[in-house]
């Protein structure tokens, strides 16, 4: 007995970890394990009371507590709201707190809801004819309403509802008004007091459902008006479940000798005699119905059951007692029903016995479908388990299955996430979500008042990658990142001073290999990984180089070590797919591709690890995290402040040196300062500083020599001083022939004996002879150290690595291995990720397959993209082998011009094209990415020749491109398709020009902000000032810092200067202007430099006041007569900026969630359904400045389940008054208190009711409030005087 | 002499065949006017002509129910193995909850079962008419009253007309031609209502725990292209209500 109430309490936490793991129970009560235990007991009980109270079934019965913290986890939406599209600005932080600074320009948005947002908005009909959808005004129906910039939810048109029918008791969700055949509420969570489920009772089943639908239901079956409506509101799911297993049954007797086997309930509908515990076929009820060896299932029950001849079902299926008649007499005690022993297996495949249990193995099923040999009757308990993988399952087991290793970034391109569910003996397959936008978490226990359970559940939930990768952009992303649901720190560590932190995606995405729109995205997501790591140079003390800093990017380990980081971005990078083929997209320079061994470490990804599965995490986080969106159409101020800062911080250090090197040049040594340029960033901060010290000691020394002057030591004195400048000259000398330290030490000895000499020569103190042997011992060692001279800053070395979006192998052998497997049944994604050539066929249809396109055995064929080609150009010389650019009626192309070309193929390809002639492999440029697709447009901008040979370079203005496509299939078109151009060349006679600046023009800043980081671009190398007047360049006061070097620009806008700027006032009005080719001054060819001739008014603002918030709503306790109510969370706020962003959350400032509707409007909008009790809400505010406030508001929702209270009668006259406790509408009727509403008397709503009356009467008075509330009976009755 | 003996015999017999004969095509013909004569109204059995033959309509059109999400023909479907499935929830942006296309499903139902089957309805009382008109009854009817309830396990057809049936003297009415079809529809309905009801609010619906809890019903779910199919299987009568969902898409990227 023991024994089967553990298995009973088994079976019970079975079910109910199906509630907590299955979520799908919206009502579950929140202590239903601790209740269990009592379940039956209680049940019992009320079910007795039930059938007493039939009579007045509208009694009042306490709710359950609301949901559970799990019910609330598994219940929540499974998708993150994710936000902001990849930027520019900071990525990520190396181990010394500086920002790595993705150089790609783009602007914070939201991640779009729609694939066309450009200037979209909520249409009610598009032209598609799909009903509220986000979409560009074009594609919304002529006669459709549309709402630019809207989202769906916020709109009137498109507002969601809960349509329902009171009679029938049916409450549907989120359905729009215009859809709605019946009554519509703006409430979309239907939180209506009539919508609550309770158990319905229909003779021995049970079903959890309204009372609308349970009166339907019953007075549906065939009992007709006779039937009493049983619906239960104080039960769950489970409760009401098991309510159905455990009713009192027993046969119903009815006249003529027939009967019914039922519950005393249908009995009495029927209107016959209940005899409990007994069968229709016992001998003493004398009724037509007998034994037969037939049997059946039953609906709701797991067992095989006798069946008699009037068709009711009688004891379990027992095949040694289908002749018993005491077996036929009365319903037998579990225990003493037969396999009452099976533990371990419900009695599946049973010949005898149909005690079934679904839980522990067996249910009933039809013999002869099974084909199945049972002893008597035609059903059986079929075995519920299932085997996969040689593990055994239980039913309703679910288990996670992987294409290959996950976690760790290491999720393969094309792979998927499976959920496998053991269902009655059936395995099923769940493909989770593609593109690994779902993953498959796996849990094997969970634990029962205390005891920890063996049962697999598995679930797909939504991917946090986004999320993840947006945290870069976030202003302390990176400490939250390893907090948040499904991310992780990619930590590269690869030399030195090469070591940074990205946050990336346990589980990266996958992105879409044919979709263009997809395809940009992916570049830049990819993009992030795109990191050069410079390899310094420094001299030996004794001549020669050696390497400094980050001497590992010149191993292996750089591309690995990268290439790890790009693939835990996404579906980009050298990796492999789910066959384990490996494609490499990515490129690396100056600096070893993966090895054999890095690759078969790929490979060996594609292969699942047994045992491995996605742990289940908090889920509460989660959706927290996901709620911490990004700004749209913020300029990411607060972010970038942070960058440009802390760049800023490194430019200053570097701003240092400069001011050194000014200084060497001021001394007349100008001929060597451009050398002294230094790089910037940290490495530059490190030769700086060592210079500093230097400087430092020379100055140190000098002011030691003054005194000895004012002694009276003029010839000693004279040769220190000599000395000392000397040893100076000699040092800034070295330094600028790039000297070894050894070379800078003799420069300088050199250099101090030669001032001494040239001193004691001036001031007479010694030999006046200049030729002395001191002189040649200087000139030799000046000589010597010459020798030393190293130039090693040539040899520093960009070690670079690109990421590229993943693309498919060549070919389509590997497609149809796609269509293998039926538990993983193929996609499109899957498909393209096998082969170049491989499609998806016969799509939606039933034989879809993936299948290779025909190989045509031809290369692609090239053509120029007409009508693609920048203003002012156009295609010239058009052959078959190639084409050439020229400006419109002929001549070559302005430099720094934006120069926009593409080329077209007869079939999908890849295209590359470099400056000189190599196989496609070798080629450095991607024309148009890297994607298969017949549209190849470029955009770049070329120097003037003329700036690149005045600094060495030998570059001409001929250019000539060299393009190679290759098709799916590997053909590549035969020899190379050339484009020709010609780029006009000097003299330069023109300004440079300010393409982009940032803040952008006419910005707002943050209220308190005393200053501004703000850079420019221009389209060419130049330095550039500002000042508060509109002046000439060269009499603007403040230059700016322009650290980029010629050719490699650090933005791709162009050039970057920057500097910052004061911004004291409401209005900061600012000029900036430019001036060209930097390099000529050190040439002493300033004045063939070109300055602007207009300045650049450049204007930052402060708003009036910082952003603040008005009121939060709701600001009060409020009733409500649900246990769940919808509310709208409302913010408005004011001042600060243009744009502003609430955030809300629960529990603290820590974990904030981004509001439903904010951005541009003042009053911000969260839509909340929230159970009765105390909500404490933290509220922030900013805008896109950075500026922030915070707020809390309390209230309580008071679940109002109380009825109106009598708080005085009297009477003056004829009139009795009644004042009630609350407002309330009152009734009377004299003829007692079991009356319906409608039958009743109005008295009036409000406090006060008053009646006339007739002395002698009674009047049975009955009160409801605003929700509804009322007793039972009356509220009070009073006789009338 | 003895020819002429032969000659009377065998008139005799011509006779006695011609009178066998007159007597059994009198008889016959009696037996055939008394047959007709004896058939009246009340002998017929319209009701159960009619119930036959607006059952097998309602059967179909419930299969076609079943098949296509409730509706005759799928209203906006996503095609999957070679069939449409019928959007009941629907969102066309990505990252949202959908909406509910097909509030009120049982209605829905009852109405589009009704629209699909009342012609051929119509066309059962006309059977039956030129059936008993053939039979020389004449057939008069009344306006018709028909809907569809769905009810737990069937699906009852509320069709009421009045019928006259008369021949001569003889009449007979008819009224009710009521009948009830055993389909668990009503159970998947019911079922496809509390998936697209958790759909719409969670983007999710966990079958497994239906399943267990309701181990009659089998719940198949694929996620096909950025939309859910699903398949509500009743596994006694392998009944399937189909449709599709697309709640919460995921982008293929950002």
């Amino acid at each position: 007995m023991n024994n089967k109430k553990a298995i009973a309490s088994f079976e019970l936490a079975l079910l109910v970890v199906s509630l907590f793991a299955f979520s799908h129970l919206m009502y579950a009560s929140e202590g239903v394990f601790e209740e269990l235990d009592d379940i039956y007991e209680e049940a019992r009980a009320e079910n007795a009371r039930q059938i007493a109270d039939m009579a007045t079934p509208e009694k009042t019965i306490p709710r359950k507590t609301i949901l559970s913290s799990i019910i609330g986890y598994l219940k929540k939406p499974m998708i993150p709201q994710v936000s902001a599209e990849i930027t520019e600005t900071i990525i990520g932080y190396d181990d010394f707190g500086q920002p790595i600074i993705l150089t790609e320009e783009t602007t914070i948005t939201n991640f779009e809801i729609s694939s066309n947002s450009f200037g979209s908005g909520c249409c009610g009909l598009t032209t598609g004819g799909q009903k509220c959808a986000t979409v560009s005004p074009e594609d919304c129906g002529a006669s459709s309403q549309f709402a630019e910039g809207a989202l769906c939810d916020s709109t009137s048109f498109c507002q969601k509802g809960c349509c329902y029918d009171e009679s029938s008791g049916t409450y549907d969700k989120n359905v729009l008004k215009t859809e709605c055949p019946k009554s519509w509420v703006r409430d979309p969570n239907c939180n209506m007091p009539a919508a609550k489920l309770g158990c319905c009772m229909l003779g021995t089943s049970s079903f959890f459902e309204t009372l609308g639908q349970c009166e339907v239901d019953t007075f549906g079956r065939a009992l007709g008006t006779n039937a009493v409506v049983d619906w239960r509101e104080d039960l769950n799911e489970a409760g009401c479940l098991i309510l159905s297993s455990i009713q009192t049954e027993g046969a119903c007797v009815l006249a003529g000798g027939d009967c019914k086997y039922g519950t005393e309930i249908d009995c009495l509908s029927y209107q016959g005699q209940f005899n409990e515990g007994y069968l229709c076929t016992s001998p003493s009820l004398n009724t037509s119905c007998e034994m037969t060896e037939q049997t059946t299932c039953v609906e709701g029950r797991d067992g095989v059951y006798f069946l008699d001849s009037c068709g009711n079902y009688a004891n379990v299926y027992d095949s040694s007692r289908k002749d018993d008649p005491t077996y036929w007499n009365q319903i037998v005690a579990p225990e003493d029903i037969c396999g009452d022993n099976d533990v371990e297996g419900g009695n599946a495949k049973s010949k005898s016995c149909g005690n079934c249990n679904r839980f522990l193995g067996g249910i009933c099923s039809s013999a002869s479908e099974d084909n199945f040999d049972v002893n008597v009757g035609e059903f059986y308990c079929k075995d519920t388990g299932c085997m996969y993988d040689g593990d055994h399952y239980e039913n309703g087991e679910s288990w996670c299955v992987y294409d290959g290793k996950i976690g760790d970034g290491d999720d393969i391109v094309g792979s998927r996430h499976w959920k496998y569910v053991c269902s009655q003996g059936v395995t099923q397959v769940e493909p989770c979500a593609d593109y690994r936008n779902q993953i498959c978490v796996q849990s094997n226990t969970f634990e029962v008042n205390g005891t920890e359970a063996q049962f697999r559940n598995a679930a797909c939930i939504a991917n946090n990658w986004r999320e993840c990768v947006d945290l870069n952009s976030q202003e302390g992303g990176l400490e939250r990142c390893e907090e948040t649901l499904n991310c992780r720190i990619e930590k590269i560590a690869i030399a030195d001073k090469f070591a940074f932190s990205v946050c990336t995606g346990k589980y990266p995405g996958g992105f879409s290999f044919s979709d263009e729109r997809y395809q940009e995205t992916a570049k830049k997501i990819c993009g992030m990984a795109d990191q050069t790591c410079k390899v310094i140079y420094k001299a030996k003390t004794w001549g020669g180089c050696e390497i400094a800093v980050n001497e590992d990017c010149l191993e292996e380990g750089f591309a690995q070590g990268m290439n790890d980081l790009c693939r835990a971005l996404g579906d980009c990078g050298g990796a492999v797919n789910v066959e384990g083929v490996y494609s490499e997209n990515y490129n690396v320079k100056e600096s070893p591709m993966l090895g054999a061994g890095a690759i078969a470490k790929l490979v060996a990804m594609a292969t699942p690890i047994k045992g491995q599965f996605a742990e289940v995490e908090d889920y509460t986080e989660f959706l927290e995290a996901a709620g911490l969106i990004g700004s749209p159409g913020d300029p990411g101020d607060g972010e970038d402040d942070e960058g440009l800062i802390s760049s800023k911080n490194v430019n200053m250090v570097g701003a240092g040196m400069a001011g050194i090197a000014f200084a060497g040049y001021a001394a007349g040594f100008s001929a060597f300062t451009v050398a002294a340029a230094p790089a910037t960033g940290i490495y530059g901060a490190t030769s700086l500083s060592q210079v500093a010290t230097a400087g430092q000691a020379w100055m140190g020394g000098a002011s030691a020599g003054t005194p000895a002057t004012s002694a009276g030591m003029a010839p000693f004195a004279g040769a220190m001083m000599g000395a000392g400048i000397g040893l100076m000259v000699g040092f800034m000398v070295a330094k600028q022939m790039g000297l070894s330290p050894g070379g800078s030490i003799l420069m300088g000895i050199g250099g101090a004996l030669m001032g001494v000499k040239i001193a004691s020569v001036l001031l007479g103190g010694g030999n006046v002879l200049l030729f002395t042997p001191l002189f040649f011992i200087a000139l030799f060692l000046i000589l010597i150290a010459m020798y030393f001279k190293a130039k090693c800053e040539a040899m520093n070395t960009d070690v670079t690595f690109e990421c590229k979006p993943w693309q498919p192998p060549t070919g389509g052998s590997d497609c149809e291995k796609c269509n293998d497997d039926l538990l993983k049944p193929c996609s499109e994604y899957r498909c393209k990720s096998l082969g170049a050539a491989c499609e998806l066929v016969n799509v939606g249809e039933e034989n879809e397959m993936c299948h290779s396109k025909a190989d045509d055995g031809k290369p692609p064929v090239l053509n120029p993209q007409l009508g693609v080609i920048s203003e002012d150009m156009e295609y010239d010389d058009i052959t078959g082998g190639g084409f050439s650019i020229t400006s419109v009626g002929g001549g070559c192309i302005e430099a720094y011009t934006p120069l926009i070309f593409g080329v077209v193929t007869n079939e999908l390809a890849q295209c590359r094209f470099d400056m000189i002639a190599e196989d496609f492999a070798e080629m450095d440029f991607d024309l148009g990415g890297n994607s298969y697709k017949y549209n190849h447009t470029t955009t770049f901008t070329l120097p003037d020749p003329s700036h690149g040979q005045s600094q060495g370079a030998n570059w001409t203005g001929d250019i000539t491109l060299y393009v190679k496509c290759r098709d799916a299939f590997g053909h590549e078109n035969p020899g190379f398709y050339q484009i020709d151009s010609c780029v006009k060349e000097g003299p330069d006679k023109m300004g440079p020009v300010i393409r982009a600046t940032n803040p952008g023009n006419d910005a707002i800043v943050g209220f308190a902000v005393s200053e501004k980081n703000v850079s420019i671009m221009t389209n060419e190398l130049s330095t550039c000032r500002w000042d508060s007047s509109d002046l000439a360049y060269s009499a603007m006061a403040n230059s700016m810092e322009c650290t980029d070097t010629f050719g490699h620009p650090s933005n791709n806008q162009g050039y970057v200067c920057s500097d910052v700027l004061p911004t004291s006032r409401a209005e900061n009005v600012y000029y900036i202007r430019c001036m060209d080719q930097p390099w000529l001054d050190a040439l002493n060819r300033s004045d063939e430099r070109n300055p602007n001739e207009e300045s650049l008014v450049y204007i930052l603002r402060k708003p009036e006041k910082s952003i603040e918030i008005d009121w939060i709503e709701p600001s009060q306790d409020f009733e409500t007569n649900t246990e769940m109510t919808s509310i709208e969370l409302k913010v408005q706020t004011s001042g600060g900026g243009e744009w502003h962003f609430c955030s809300y959350s629960f529990q603290s400032f820590d974990n904030l969630i981004e509001m439903l509707e904010t951005g541009a409007e003042r009053i911000h909008v969260q839509p909340l359904n929230r159970p009765a009790g105390t909500d404490k809400i933290y509220i922030e505010c900013k805008d896109e400045t950075g500026d922030f406030v915070q707020s809390t508001i309390e209230f309580r929702i008071i679940y109002d389940t109380s009825t109106p209270q009598i708080a005085r009668v009297w009477q003056t006259g004829a009139t009795m008054h009644v004042i009630t406790t609350e407002p309330a509408e009152c009734i009377y009727t004299t003829t007692g208190c079991s009356y319906n509403w409608i039958n009743g008397t109005a008295m009036g709503n409000g406090i006060e009711h008053s009646i006339t009356t007739i002395a002698g009467k009674k009047y049975y008075i009955k009160c409801k409030d605003e929700f509804g509330n009322a007793p039972p009976g009356c509220s009070i009755a009073v006789h009338a005087v | 002499m003895v020819t002429e003996i032969n000659n009377k015999r065998g008139q005799l017999t011509i006779f006695i065949i011609v009178a066998v004969v007159l007597v059994v095509a009198i008889i016959a013909a009696f037996w055939f006017i008394g047959k007709r004569t004896t058939e009246t109204p009340a002998n017929l059995n319209p009701k159960q002509f009619v119930q036959k033959c607006v059952r097998d309509a309602v059967e179909n059109s419930v299969e076609k129910m079943l098949e296509n999400g409730g509706q005759r023909m799928p209203s906006q479907a996503i095609s999957y193995q070679g069939t449409e499935w019928n959007y009941l929830c629907y969102q066309a942006d990505f990252y949202l909850g959908c909406y509910n296309l097909h509030p009120m499903l049982e209605f829905l139902i009852e109405n589009e079962i009704k629209e699909d089957t009342k012609r051929e309805v119509q066309a059962c009382f006309d059977s039956m008419r030129e059936d008993f008109e053939s039979k020389g009854f004449d057939v008069s009817g009344g306006s018709t009253d028909y809907s569809i309830d769905l009810l737990p396990g069937m699906v009852e057809v509320n069709l009421k007309k009045r019928i006259d049936v008369v021949r001569g003297d003889s009449s007979q009415s008819y009224e009710d031609f009521g009948t009830k079809i055993l389909s668990p529809i009503y159970e998947l309905m019911r079922i496809a209502r509390e998936v697209v009801n958790s759909e719409s609010q969670y983007c999710h619906f966990e079958y497994n725990g239906y399943m267990l809890l309701y181990p009659d019903y089998e719940i198949r779910r694929i996620d096909y292209s950025d939309s859910k199919i699903y398949r509500l299987i009743d596994r006694r009568t392998k009944a399937e209500f189909k449709f599709a969902v697309r709640s919460c898409a995921f982008a293929p990227g950002v």
